[in-house]
């Protein structure tokens, strides 16, 4: 009796050694992660000791803390930062569905055409040092992680930030997102056959208040249908879908920048170049779970009151760095892809980037050249963790800063949760968002 | 019919009491924005045909109050299929303190007539106006929508901005700074009903819609009033005609007198294109010198119809946008000095068939490849 005790007992405490080390395992990454870099959780890093991140950021961001622009607070994960084991399940589904063909277009290997659904990614494991189309690979992946709340709509503040003048002009507005890929309700009718349409509307300053623009992305290699409704002539324009370079509403954005890059993966060439630790910025309270987003009454799912997006410099009193600094980032390792991406439209304003990938986040950093090569501006992202409906998503994002270092100014955009300006509303899988709102015909009735 | 200003304070009152409360007091949202503004202009006091800048002023012009309020009512459990979609107001308030401070210089210009649309100088140095006040409804049934608008509110139509040939449906507000300023704000709002049924992806189509218009509420153009010496830079054309009195004949507002208009639109691929009709009066009077004799002129404003088309398609090859109107209206009236009516009297118009078309090109030479080398 006493010995088939002892045997269940060792049997029982193995079981729970093995048990604890699969699940530490992430732990064991991110240790193994802080021992091969000169920072750990808690260390400040600002322009006195910014050699110490030298090798973990973007040249452009390194110089930023060199400066005394940024000052980083380096801080690590409390649980395992990325989508649902479900999801992940899901995706692994896909190995050998799925293909990049010649022009950089996603294909069905079962038939040899865009495929007109898909659900996870597409690609759960690329070879990034072999595969010439790994970065287009680790793109699509992004696509569809993006696509995975079915719509998406959120409140956003997008400010002009000057050096010395600090926050130079608001504009405010709402954002709209329809997926027809990796619904949580599965296929839908998508008779027009895109992967997304969205919809932009600004709501303030008065000048520029009931401005819309509509996309409409499409599966097949046609360029994205843009159309624009201008409240002062109360009519609806249709403008070049090759403007996703232009600039957003005059900033320092352009249409392509939402989560660091937004255009038509196959509008581009792909070259991964790298791999590294990486600093990644998220909100302090990313570090300890997802955000636990409710289930309103009208059936969308939203994110939660006491959770905040990012404050900039200029929001902070006191702040000494750069009036477009985001000041409650912290940063924690990661590994991370750079890919070198090049417009192929000759037309594109933007020359050789660098996109730094985090393949459980999304695009991170956005280094840009000018079509001259030479270096121009930095685009800095933070995403939303969710936990909603059973499912843990990073779809959506907290903040973006872009800082042109031609002109020495910025602009910075919030886009979530808790605001001295009033919360900005996040939203879900919202059963009002329907794709008759985003009917070229109709757009004047969303405004006046 | 123009709206009286007792009931512009009721609703800008209105509209106050629900901006400024609390949101959370009630189930609505409201948004109120607007702006002040005031304008500076040079201006060629005797216009450019007797001497470009030759007699210029300085001129602290229009200070304008500007704001909108969109009230939206919030559905907690969701969206009801047929539904109050939002009350929009628009009012626009504005002071020209040169009628105080020139009283002088414009002491010849008459003052407020008692007749509609008689403009004097009172409705240039102040305007007191609800613009807009209308009310949407919104039905959806699957891929179908109708959105129901009424109210006083500006529509417009075709594609070209600046000179235009389909948009005919608010009549123009010609008093202050004309072409320089926002078409939204030369637009003179009508008391109109305006149902539109659109529907999603039908066949290559991404949507169709059609656009019906009622609209009960009858007025022209309106330009500024003419004073005693009729040497304001356009007023010359008027010149032959000092001594006489100049006034309006519009037919009344009334539901025999209703416009109507309809639009017919579709949207594929990379194009729009529309199909219009408008039955309403024509909105630049001509002057009727037959009653001349009697020391009275009347700017005429007889029916007209107007059938026309438009489109906009984009050219990935040249990365720019085409557009394009064509209108043909049956009965457009003209100056016309030739023209003699019954009695072999000079009626100073004449009638004809009217065609007209545009091409416009819109293109971006922004993306032009800089080095900074």
């Amino acid at each position: 009796m006493k010995r088939k005790m002892m045997v269940l007992l060792s049997a029982a405490s193995l079981a729970l050694l093995l048990a604890g080390n699969a699940l530490a395992g992430w732990k064991e990454d991110q240790a193994a992660l802080f021992q091969q870099i000169p920072v750990k959780p808690g260390d400040r890093i600002d322009n006195s000791n910014w050699e110490k991140v030298k090798d973990l950021l973007p040249p452009s961001v390194v110089n930023y803390v060199k400066k005394g622009d940024f000052i980083l607070d380096i801080d690590e994960m409390k649980w395992e930062y990325g989508p649902d084991a479900e999801y992940k399940k899901t995706s692994a589904g896909n190995a050998g569905k799925y293909d990049v063909n010649e022009q950089g277009q996603l294909i069905d290997n079962a038939t040899g055409k865009q495929p007109v659904y898909v659900e996870g990614e597409p690609f759960p494991s690329i070879d990034w040092k072999n595969d010439p189309k790994a970065g287009q690979k680790l793109a699509y992946n992004q696509v569809l992680n993006f696509a995975r709340v079915g719509n998406y709509w959120c409140d956003w503040h997008t400010y002009w930030v000057g050096r010395k003048a600090g926050l130079e002009r608001t504009v405010s507005g709402r954002w709209y997102l329809n997926y027809f890929w990796n619904r949580p309700d599965g296929k839908t009718a998508n008779p027009a056959g895109t992967i997304f349409n969205e919809y932009v509307k600004v709501t303030q300053p008065y000048d520029v208040s009931g401005i819309l623009n509509l996309t409409y992305r499409y599966i097949n290699s046609d360029a994205d249908d843009l159309w624009a409704y201008v409240p002062a002539i109360r009519r609806v324009k249709k403008t070049s879908g090759a403007n996703r370079s232009s600039p957003f509403l005059g900033s320092d954005f352009v249409n392509d920048d939402a989560f660091a890059f937004a255009g038509k993966v196959e509008s581009m060439n792909w070259k991964v170049i790298g791999e590294k630790t990486v600093l990644m910025p998220v909100m302090k309270w990313a570090t300890e779970g997802p955000a636990k987003f409710r289930k309103h009454t009208d059936g969308s799912w939203r994110n939660p009151d006491n959770l905040a997006g990012p404050l900039f410099g200029f929001e902070v009193p006191g702040w000494k760095g750069a009036p477009w600094a985001p000041t409650d980032f912290v940063y924690v390792p990661r590994k991370m892809y750079i890919i070198e991406v090049n417009a192929k439209d000759r037309y594109y304003n933007y020359g050789l980037t660098h996109l730094y990938l985090d393949p459980e986040a999304g695009f991170i950093y956005k280094y840009v050249n000018d079509r001259a090569g030479q270096y121009w501006k930095t685009l800095m992202v933070s995403y939303v963790p969710a936990a909603w409906a059973n499912k843990v998503t990073i779809s959506t994002a907290t903040g973006y800063v872009v800082i042109d270092d031609k002109t020495d100014h910025a602009s910075s955009q919030s886009i979530f949760g808790a605001h001295p300006k009033g919360k900005l509303e996040n939203a879900y899988f919202d059963p009002g968002v329907k794709p008759t709102m985003f009917m070229p015909t109709s757009m004047g009735v969303q405004s006046k | 019919m123009r709206f009286a200003l007792g009931h512009t304070t009721i609703l800008l009152g209105t509209a106050l009491a629900l901006a400024l409360p609390p949101v959370d007091s009630f189930a609505i949202g409201v948004d109120f924005k607007g702006r002040v503004q005031s304008t500076f202009v040079l201006r060629d006091n005797n216009g450019f045909q007797n001497g470009v800048m030759d007699k210029a002023e300085g001129v602290q012009w229009r200070n304008e109050l500007k704001f909108d309020v969109e009230i939206t009512p919030e559905y907690p459990t969701g969206k009801p299929p047929v539904r109050l979609e939002k009350f929009y107001l628009v009012y626009r308030g504005a002071y020209d303190a040169i009628f105080d401070v020139r009283q002088d210089r414009f002491s010849t210009v008459r003052e407020k007539s008692p007749d509609d649309f008689e403009y004097g100088r009172d409705d240039l140095k102040w305007e007191n106006d609800l613009r807009e006040a209308f009310v949407d409804f919104r039905g959806e049934w699957g891929q179908s929508v109708a959105d129901l608008r009424i109210g006083r509110q500006v529509v417009q139509w075709g594609e070209a901005d600046g000179f235009n040939l389909m948009n005919i449906v608010n009549p123009q507000d010609n008093r202050f700074l004309m072409f320089f300023d926002n078409p939204e704000d030369l637009a003179n709002p009508l008391w109109m009903g305006k149902l539109e049924l659109t529907r999603n992806q039908v066949g290559p189509f991404h949507s169709i819609g059609l656009q019906l218009l009622a609209i009960p509420d009858v007025r022209p153009n309106i330009f500024a009033p003419l004073d005693g010496t009729y040497d304001a830079p356009y007023a010359f054309f008027f010149k032959g005609l000092q001594g006489l009195t100049i006034k309006e004949d519009v037919p009344s507002s009334n539901l025999d007198n209703m416009e109507y208009g309809a639009r017919l639109g579709a949207s594929w691929a990379d194009s729009t294109a529309f199909l219009y009709y408008f039955k309403g009066i024509q909105d630049a009077g001509v002057l009727d010198l037959s009653t001349a004799a009697t020391g009275t002129v009347y700017f005429k404003h007889p029916e007209t119809k107007t059938y026309g088309a438009s489109f906009n398609t984009f050219l990935d090859s040249v990365n720019a946008v085409f557009r394009g109107e064509a209108s043909y209206t049956d009965g457009q009236n003209f100056a016309d000095m030739g023209d003699f009516g019954p009695g072999g009297k000079m009626r100073g118009y004449s009638e004809h068939d009217y065609y007209q078309a545009l091409l416009g090109i819109d293109k971006d030479f922004t993306n032009v490849k800089l080095g900074t080398n």
